[in-house]
């Protein structure tokens, strides 16, 4: 029974991490691409911690801190890295790390 | 009898785990690939823009820099295809060997997972550069003095790269071939320069370079060599990066930039029927309440026509225009020349 608890609980546990780990791929990529349209920082920024909405959050996960970088000749390249700190909640009985971090990063040429 | 048991339901027991556990990290993993796909594609079509050879190195390099944990850089693939919409970039990222984590129990040690995105930036583009710079001036910022706001447009076609038109704060609407107005309060103004650049005044430039707007913020930026234009100024763009002079950069007109350069031109313009993509209707509507009894009727100037003003209020209540041509999806200029879609540059979008 521990087992089968422990299996169910990891299942539904590595959902939500997945769930998150996805939003934040979605937020990174919709902030970039904001930012490669020529949009602000904190404009893209905004957007792209706003796109993942409260998914996830009430369950353990912090909520989206996204920012911005650019690189190369006149900024020519842009990016938006995105992070999220999924702590566990059904399986924090067990010796394993309680908080998941989770990051996402895009890059975009800038047109 | 309870080992047997034991056994028997591990193998169900690792079943739902994997389906659990190792179809999310597909979903996940899939998901990263799209991203990375959707990038370079976009990357790629902005580039052919510019240039058509440019296309599929930056489709590969943001390919590149846009990695997931099991991307293969050499099975996934970047080609030109030939879309509906365009000349297109296609972008294939590929992850030739995920490993599952527990369905290997069950015998599937891994398998290929791809995703791809093709994108197009301009009808056309594989003709050559299609630019179309133009800049305007916030009031009160830059080198124009407050209450002395200009605009400048500019336009290039196919072939040799001529400014067509461009304005400051007062005067009349500015005719194609007309005379430079730089008399300072010129903001932005730019066509991507090599030897063929020509000054307003319709002169070669002095030095290859170029004068170019960039947009990206409230204040468009510029950076030029050619002496009639040397007197500008380089702009800070809204994120605070200074342009170098030299510097290369790319006009390129999106909804999001012209709405905004519209709306800081005119002040009360209101831009319809845009496309996400390519520009297909212009309309610029003054408000009742902003008219001013005399004036030219709100000037638009066409839908379906390759020609529009830009309008706008002058301090002294002036009325101030100037022409611009070659954004609008149309079928032929105040020439009478017939117009083509390979004459429009479009932001990159996903068409797939």
């Amino acid at each position: 029974m521990p087992l089968l608890l422990l299996l169910v609980f990891g299942i539904i546990e590595f959902g939500f991490i997945f769930n998150r780990y996805i939003t934040l791929t979605h937020a990174a990529r919709e902030g970039v691409r904001l930012l490669a349209i020529g949009e602000s920082s904190s404009t893209a920024t905004t957007a792209a911690e706003g796109s993942g909405g409260s998914s996830g959050a009430s369950f353990g996960s912090t909520p989206i801190s996204c920012s911005a970088s650019s690189s190369g000749t006149v900024a020519r390249t842009v990016g938006m890295r995105c992070a999220s700190t999924y702590n566990l909640r059904l399986l924090d009985l067990l010796p394993l790390p309680n908080a998941v971090p989770l990051t996402s990063e895009a890059k975009m040429r800038k047109e | 009898m309870v080992s047997v048991l034991v056994a028997l339901c591990s193998v169900v027991l690792f079943g739902f785990v994997a389906l659990a556990v190792d179809v999310a990290r597909v979903y996940a993993e899939r998901s990263e690939l799209q991203r990375t796909a959707d990038v370079s594609a976009l990357s790629g079509a902005s580039a052919m823009a510019e240039a058509p050879g440019a296309a599929l190195p930056e489709a590969r390099r943001y390919l590149r820099d846009n990695p997931t944990q099991y991307l293969s850089e050499g099975a996934s693939t970047v080609s030109l295809a030939s879309c509906a919409e365009g000349a297109c970039v296609a972008s294939r990222a590929v992850a030739p060997d995920f490993p599952f984590l527990f369905a290997g129990v069950l015998g599937f040690e891994s398998r290929e997972i791809s995703a791809q995105a093709k994108a197009v930036a301009a009808a056309g583009a594989a003709g050559g550069l299609k630019l179309l710079p133009w800049g305007v001036l916030a009031c009160g910022t830059g080198p124009s003095p407050a209450g002395s706001c200009g605009y400048a447009l500019a336009t290039s076609w196919s072939g040799p790269r001529t400014l067509l038109s461009f304005g400051d704060t007062s005067g009349p609407p500015q005719e194609p071939g007309g005379p430079a107005r730089s008399t300072g309060n010129l903001v932005a103004v730019g066509v991507r320069a090599g030897t063929d650049c020509r000054t307003t005044a319709g002169t070669p430039a002095t030095a290859p370079g170029y004068f170019a707007a960039l947009r990206g913020g409230r204040s468009l930026c510029y950076v030029g060599s050619g002496t009639q234009l040397k007197t500008l100024q380089p702009e800070v763009i809204a994120d605070g990066t200074p342009a170098a002079l030299g510097s290369r950069v790319r006009g390129c007109l999106t909804q999001a930039s012209f709405q905004r350069a519209v709306y800081l031109a005119d002040g009360f313009a209101r831009v319809n029927n845009i496309d996400t993509g390519c520009l297909t209707a212009v309309v610029l509507v003054r408000p009742a309440a902003g008219g001013i009894a005399g004036e030219p009727p709100s000037r638009v100037i066409a839908t379906g026509s390759a020609l529009f003003y830009v309008t706008r209020i002058g301090p002294d209540n002036t009325y101030e225009g100037l022409l611009m041509r070659g954004l609008l999806t149309a079928s032929a200029d105040d020439d009478g020349r017939p117009c083509s879609a390979s004459e429009f540059l479009c932001v990159a979008k996903l068409i797939e």
